[in-house]
């Protein structure tokens, strides 16, 4: 499972304002639950308290909140980019970049799997650039697309070893293939 | 460890409990819970066998009325008889027996009790219903057509498949299956013969050539019988034995001994006899000629029906004949009185031989029908053989009621030897006939006979004893792991117990060079779930997701648990549900409490104790093994292969990037650093060393040394 999977043209939110984190939190929860057929409330509650046990705010200015949930089978995902940037914790952290996680609750793999990848898309910051001059939904999917591509490559080629002695993938091939990117 | 308290955690569904038993405040302890547990699962099965039994044997009751009973004089002493009726329908009934058993129960060939020694032994305990159900059936309709086979062996078949199908509806293991699998052989036996005890003894050692019973089988085999038995006389009526007037018999001089050591002799020589004859047919399908099934048992019951014209009585699968020669007064009868001894002799001798024959014939061909029934008939003739023969050696030698009790006891003599079974064989006929007086005879000619003719039983799936038995494989082992408990070697100091907001990053610090433990999620005292390393070490090194990431977000809520009261021996069945390497240990009281875990480790070096001292006392008990030991090979014969370095041996999912390549294509040690060991079947089945061109599947697990 993939980032750009989950990813729909209606759970990508771009120029959004909300007033603080619970606002983006709640604002994002809408079209993704809706996505994924479940309850606003429960997607809601759900990562808004995982948020409460420990902020999910990575790096120059990105959150990636997340949550599994009981009853879906399928992963959903949502993007907001804030203008302006809101503050997202009692830490200080101020993010504009929000990608929100959803996934069944036994699909503990590949959670993890999701999150690592996010993780590496918001950690590069022709990445973030990319995706904060998004004017479009459709821009917004491709580009995550052709990220995890490049992500997914770099796993393939590094196997196990990568994985488990630490060395992540090259970050260069990464910005590479991000600045050849032409919008739709 | 890092922490086990912690004042907020994320949302989380319990772990899953596996204290289904201690349900609604009841409390029981773990023998309590297994002794109720198989009670009920006894009687159960006791009561569906007995309403099968009921079944059958009313729908035999009607069949034999309107058919066969119908044309010929079952119990009668008349013999040559020739009538076209008699003559064919047999052939009728094989035809209609051996079609139903051709093409609606898979074509199996092994009789009734056969069946179900061999699922016992090589199946696992595994009998499916559909078979030995169609062959009951087929057994009712070739039985009241005058085919010369009996009701309770596929009956007793069709006990043990409900035992077998109970178990597996609720997933039993094997062990368990195969006590499920006896329980319902008994309360066939136990009920069609309307013996309980003796249904249930020989269930438990019908399994074994020899005089053995299967001990964990015993209790529940007489739980079922007895269920069996009472709902059988519910329906048919209690009161009288299934065949009566032998209950006024007695043994009453040491001089009749030598007659019944005869009987004895006779009874094991028919065994033999009848035994000869059912390897004769059963070695040449379709007379030799490769004719279908339905063919060969209609050609059969046309052989049967020839016989039939000359001694309808080997047509008698309802005992009526034998009745009348012990409690009947058969002799007393007009035809009878104008025959000499040595006619009654002849007629009472050619009927057992003949039923050897005829039985051979049906039961061969047609595959329906069972051969526990003749077995008691050809005793009965025996032994009515024998009585009319002293009777024209030495007129007036033999009292009436020692013909009769010789008709008797010869009944236990020939089940006895064609059943290997001479313990259960007195049991049954006592009970069979309420001759409580005739046990010393019953005792001598069942072990007389059981000596003489066992080598040619009818069973050939039974083994010499349990050290034979796949059911027996590793008993020694199974015992040392159902002595001990969880409690006994569970670690309550693991250190790898997080709270549920405790960071990825964290997590991966406290982690020991080359070690791969099961993180123990906890919450004020409560488990919360696992995180197991096979997940996190994929994506470690993702920057940023170490503070990302926390306990509470990729646990597992779902990983099988331990109390400290379960025995080792189904915690193992634990283990092979996952690929870690220890089981968080829970609270005895049911809660979510919990108090330590249980690691693979402890287990196997338990077991190497308790094998290293097994072997010791085999050496001192048993010298001439200490040659096979100095060889070191009776140590690689217990264990396989030499235990592995458990501290640097992991456990892999085959990763996805080389699905469907071998070892050698993935070139597996260079690119990841780790050396294959073996690799473990989706079944649990090593292959060690693996074969590194075999392609690797998914759903293998690797066992690997990490360099």
């Amino acid at each position: 499972m993939l980032i750009h999977e989950g990813l729909s043209p209606h759970t990508i939110l771009l120029k959004e304002s909300p007033a603080d984190a619970d606002a983006a939190l709640a604002r994002m929860a809408g079209p993704l639950a809706r996505e994924l057929g479940v309850k606003v409330q429960l997607v809601r509650d759900e990562v808004i308290a995982r948020e409460r046990v420990r902020s999910t705010a990575v790096a120059a200015g990105a959150a990636i909140p997340h949550c599994r949930l009981t009853g879906i089978s399928r992963f959903g995902v949502a993007l907001l980019t804030a203008d302006p940037p809101i503050r997202w914790d009692a830490l200080g952290h101020s993010v504009d970049l929000v990608l929100m996680i959803t996934g069944p609750r036994d699909a503990v793999s590949d959670h993890l799997r999701i999150l690592a990848n996010a993780s590496r898309l918001l950690s590069s910051p022709a990445f973030r650039d990319r995706l904060r001059s998004a004017e479009k939904p459709e821009q917004v999917i491709r580009l995550v697309r052709v990220a995890e591509e490049v992500i997914e490559q770099q796993r393939h080629r590094d196997g196990m070893l990568g994985e488990i002695g630490g060395a992540a993938g090259d970050p260069g091939e990464l910005e590479a293939a991000i600045a050849h990117l032409k919008w739709p | 460890m890092i922490a086990s308290e912690s004042g907020s955690s994320p949302p989380a569904s319990p772990p899953r409990s596996d204290t289904g038993t201690q349900a609604a405040g009841w409390n029981l302890s773990e023998p309590a819970r297994h002794w109720s547990s198989l009670f009920l699962l006894s009687g159960l099965i006791g009561v569906l066998s007995g309403l099968a039994a009921v079944a059958l044997d009313t729908a035999l009751d009607t069949g034999v009325e309107l058919a066969i009973g119908s044309l010929a004089d079952l119990a009668g002493a008349a013999v040559v008889v020739p009538r076209w009726p008699v003559l064919l329908l047999p052939a009728v009934g094989g035809l209609m027996a051996g079609a139903l058993v051709q093409w609606l129960s898979g074509g199996e060939t092994l009789h009734g009790t056969n069946q179900v020694v061999a699922a016992f032994h090589h199946q696992g305990g595994v009998l499916p219903l559909r078979p030995p159900l169609i062959r009951a059936l087929a057994a009712v309709g070739l039985i009241s057509c005058g085919g010369s086979a009996g009701p309770e062996g596929p009956i007793s078949a069709l006990g043990a498949a409900i035992g077998s199908s109970v178990a597996g509806r609720l997933d039993l293991p094997p062990r368990l299956r195969r006590v499920c699998l006896i329980a319902g052989c008994a309360g066939g036996v136990g009920a069609v013969f309307q013996c309980p005890l003796g249904g249930a003894l020989f269930a438990a050692g019908m399994p074994y050539r020899e005089p053995e019973f299967e001990a964990e089988s015993i209790v529940p085999a007489f739980v079922s019988s007895v269920l069996s038995y009472s709902t059988f006389m519910a329906f048919r009526g209690y009161g009288q034995h299934l065949i009566p007037g032998a209950d006024r018999l007695a043994f009453s001089s040491p001089l009749e001994l030598g007659v019944y050591a005869l009987l004895g002799i006779l009874c094991g020589g028919l065994a033999i006899l009848l035994g000869l004859c059912v390897r004769l047919v059963e070695s040449r399908p379709g007379p030799g000629l490769g004719l279908p099934r339905w063919l060969s048992a209609g050609l059969a019951g046309l052989v049967v029906g020839a016989m039939a014209c000359l001694l309808p009585q080997i047509m008698d699968a309802r005992y009526l004949f034998i009745r009348g020669v012990i409690g009947g007064g058969l002799f007393e009868e007009p035809v009878a009185a104008a025959r000499s001894a040595w006619g009654w002799a002849a007629v009472f001798g050619l009927v057992a031989v003949t039923k050897c024959a005829a039985a051979a014939l049906t039961v061969g061909t047609s595959g329906a029908g069972g051969l526990l029934g003749p077995s008691v008939f050809i005793g009965g003739a025996a032994g009515a053989a024998l009585a009319a023969t002293a009777e024209a050696v030495l007129p007036g030698t033999l009292a009436p009621d020692l013909r009769a009790a010789l008709a008797a006891v010869g009944m236990a003599g020939v089940i006895s030897a064609s059943m290997r079974t001479p313990l259960a064989a007195i049991v049954m006929v006592t009970e069979m006939t309420g001759a409580y007086g005739l046990i010393v005879p019953l005792m001598l000619v069942s072990v007389v006979s059981y000596v003489v003719g066992k080598r040619w039983g009818l069973n050939d799936a039974q083994l010499e004893s349990g050290a034979e038995s796949p059911a027996h494989a590793g008993d020694a082992l199974v015992r040392a792991l159902q002595s001990r408990r969880v409690r006994d070697l569970m670690d309550t100091d693991w250190p790898h117990v997080v709270s549920p907001n405790t960071t990825l990053g964290e997590m991966v610090r406290s982690m020991p060079s080359g070690s791969r433990p099961l993180f123990i999620v906890v919450d004020r005292g409560r488990m919360l779930g696992v995180v197991s390393l096979t997940d996190i070490s994929r994506v470690i090194s993702e920057p940023g997701i170490s503070e990302l990431v926390i306990a509470g977000d990729i646990m597992t809520s779902d990983h099988p648990v331990a109390r400290p009261n379960d025995r080792l021996y189904g915690v193992l069945d634990k283990f092979r549900r996952t690929n870690d390497n220890v089981l968080p240990v829970l609270s005895d009281d049911g809660s979510d409490r919990y108090i330590g875990v249980l690691a693979r480790q402890t287990i196997h070096r338990r077991i190497r104790e308790h094998l290293d001292r097994l072997r010791s006392h085999v050496q001192r008990e048993h010298e001439g093994i200490v040659t096979i030991e100095q060889d070191e090979q009776l140590w690689q014969l217990v264990l396989g292969i030499s235990a592995p370095r458990a501290d640097v041996v992991q456990r892999l999912a085959v990763p996805a990037e080389v699905v469907g390549r071998s070892i050698r294509e993935a070139d597996f040690r260079r690119r990841y650093a780790a050396q294959i060991i073996a690799v473990q079947k989706p079944d649990g089945t090593l292959r060690c060393p693996p074969d590194i061109d075999a392609r690797m599947v998914g759903d293998e697990t690797l066992l690997v040394i990490m360099s």
